[in-house]
């Protein structure tokens, strides 16, 4: 699964390299060892202003609290902060630790929510990343972490929005730009040498390259959070500049208090030959990930508690709940949030179910109305799928947001029970 | 024994302001009776709010008389509000009486599981109790469609419980057949109401519509069957 996420995430972002900014294009796909990196604001600030124009950072201020950014990450400067029944990670690790509610809850909650346990803290953003990397991203997120269940969600924002958040987003930690490393001279084989006797594959992959020695296992939810938040290094060269992959290496905690990735002794040289494979190796292209198709109904009868295990209750109604029973918040799906208006869509009962969800001009409509042959609700399971493999539908959202696909087997479940005529 | 007695008196006394006292220490964490109730972590759900779920879960798997008895005994004074008060969990207690009492046609069998003292007219013995409670359930259902126009189950449910009363039939006959257009009836006691509706219209083949979506969609077909009121 978390391979076929990879392969996914790869195709996602050279489809969104392809046809997200014109930057792309006149930037390159990546920096080279003898490129003279941005090391300071303000070559950063010209490297910004020749690919994506800059954004309005007091706008961006206002959108990063209209999407609600701080529901799931930390580190952002100058927003309100937010109740922790509404903040996802801070009550997912309640809800792990025990604590959130009473026992019964807690259990029964915890098979569930194990997710959004770790997200990445947006703190010194403008000290680390790529102006142009980020506002991609934004608009067109992937699946960077391989060990991470869950993912930026794919959110209802214009590039223009993505540009103010971005500038608003970097202009914390700008000014701390590391100093300009060059790779001049830095031994590409060597770099890789040095990664398997520092064993960075314990945490980190590097889709397109052979598989470190010491790569972490495949099965099962990860827990550790140094493995959940390690990026696949694939990505590396569309993220950071040489001179922020070399301070990483030799300094973690100076390019992000707080983080993970632990301080591993090595000298300037290494940590540039290291750089030099992270951005300069050749990247395998990533094998394609085909779409399933839209699975058969199975030959057997469905009941309406089989498929609310599976997916409603298991899934959807997280998001989408009935606010009545959860103290007025029904989640983004149904009350609204993250930048989504109330769609009071609420997915907690076999009635509600049937109930539909209120459409852009504010009209109910059934989930089970057909979007081009395809019932509405389906064609969301199945967008998910396409956004896996780097292929958003642009008219239909996938779902659920910001999480895996769910399995054509739970899917097959929904076909059947809406083919038997939607049974309680 | 006498002596025994007055050795158990002071006891029990003594046991009683313990309690009393422990219980007074205690409340100074909660907002007691009708607040929150909240004492994080340990135990924050109030008896109100489970009583309340769980007559929810009566209410979908067809026990009407359970899902209203459970409501009465939780909250007794629930039928004192004509409609639903800021407080959520009244508010849920509120529908699943009305839509209870609906689907009962103002006859609710809860006479052995409700003291006499909360009968009133629940018990729908004469037609004037069950009109009574037919007229409870429009209010309430109303109410609760007033404060959520766009919510298809509160507006289902109001249909079907106008649906019962002659003076209002037309009105909840007119509500359910738009949702049905819209595939948007939630329940087959919904398709169920709608075939009796349109049976008395003379629509037959209406009707045998709704009576297919409510065989499709029951656990039970037999609710569909005319005049079953409780599965």
């Amino acid at each position: 699964m978390r391979l076929y996420l990879a392969i996914t995430l790869v195709v996602a972002v050279l489809y969104g390299c392809s046809s997200g900014s014109e930057s792309s294009d006149k930037q390159g796909p990546a920096p080279t060892a003898s490129t003279a990196e941005p090391g300071n604001s303000a070559a950063h600030s010209a490297a910004q202003a020749a690919a994506e124009p800059p954004g309005d950072a007091t706008r961006g201020h206002k959108l990063v609290e209209q999407y609600e950014c701080h529901r799931c990450h930390e580190g952002i400067a100058e927003v309100e902060p937010i109740a922790e029944v509404r903040h996802c990670t801070m009550c997912h690790q309640r809800v792990m630790e025990g604590k959130f509610r009473g026992k019964p809850d807690n259990e029964r909650w915890q098979k569930n929510v194990a997710h959004l346990t770790a997200v990445p803290s947006l703190a010194a953003l403008g000290k680390r990343f790529r102006y142009d990397w980020v506002v991609g991203f934004l608009t067109n997120p992937h699946d960077l972490r391989p060990a991470l269940e869950p993912t930026m969600p794919r959110l209802k924002m214009t590039k223009e929005q993505a540009r103010d958040i971005a500038t608003y987003l970097m202009e914390a930690g700008k000014s701390a730009r590391p100093r300009t490393v060059a790779l001049d001279g830095a031994d590409v084989k060597r770099g890789r040498r040095l990664m398997e006797q520092k064993q960075c594959g314990t945490c980190h992959r590097m889709t397109g390259v052979a598989a470190f020695p010491d790569a972490p296992k495949t099965e099962g939810r990860e827990t550790r959070v140094a493995v959940m938040l390690a990026p696949d290094l694939r990505y590396a060269r569309e993220r950071l500049d040489a001179s922020t992959v070399v301070a990483w290496l030799l300094d973690p905690q100076s390019m992000k208090s707080g983080t993970p990735m632990p301080q591993t002794p090595m000298s300037e040289a290494e940590a540039r030959d290291i750089a030099a494979y992270i951005l300069q190796t050749e990247l395998a292209p990533p094998p394609e990930k085909k779409i399933p198709e839209l699975p058969k109904p199975l030959d057997r009868d469905v009941t309406f508690a089989e498929v609310a295990e599976r997916v409603f209750d298991k899934t959807c109604r997280h998001c989408h709940g009935n606010p009545d029973v959860a103290r007025g918040d029904g989640g983004p799906g149904s009350t609204g949030g993250f930048g989504f208006k109330a769609r009071g869509l609420q997915l907690d009962s076999y009635e509600r179910v049937q109930a539909g969800y209120l459409d852009n001009a504010g009209e109910r409509q059934s989930l089970f109305s057909s979007d081009k042959g395809t019932p509405h609700i389906l064609a969301s399971l199945m967008a998910r799928h396409a956004e896996e493999a780097g292929e958003p539908n642009p008219d239909v959202r996938g779902m659920p947001l910001g999480l895996p696909a769910l399995p054509i087997e739970d899917i097959q479940l929904l076909v059947t029970w809406i083919a038997k005529g939607r049974p309680r | 024994m006498s002596l025994r007695r007055k050795a158990l008196v002071p006891r029990h006394l003594f046991a009683a302001l313990a309690i009393a006292a422990a219980c007074a220490a205690y409340a100074e964490d909660t907002d007691a009776c009708g607040g929150g109730w909240e004492m994080d972590p340990a135990v924050e759900l109030h008896y109100r709010e489970l009583g309340v779920a769980s007559a929810e879960k009566q209410l979908q798997e067809g026990r009407y008389d359970d899902a209203a008895a459970t409501v009465l005994r939780v909250i007794p004074h629930v039928a004192n509000y004509d409609a639903p008060p800021g407080d959520a969990v009244i508010g849920r207690a509120m529908r699943v009486l009305a839509v209870s009492t609906a689907r009962q046609h103002g006859e609710l069998d809860i006479a052995k599981q409700v003291p006499d003292y909360l009968h009133a007219s629940w018990l729908g013995e004469k037609k004037e109790d069950q009109t009574k409670n037919l007229e409870y359930s429009v209010r309430i259902l109303r109410a609760i469609h007033k404060n959520k126009k766009d919510d298809a189950v509160a507006q289902s449910e109001l249909g079907e419980a106008l649906a019962k009363m002659d003076s209002t039939r037309e009105e909840g006959r007119k509500m359910l057949e738009k949702l049905a257009k819209k595939d948007l009836l939630p329940s087959p006691e919904a398709y169920k109401a709608l075939a009796e509706l349109r049976a008395a219209k003379g629509d037959a083949s209406g009707q045998k519509v709704a009576l297919q979506r409510c065989r499709a969609m029951a656990k039970d077909a037999k609710i569909c069957k005319a005049g079953s009121a409780q599965s």
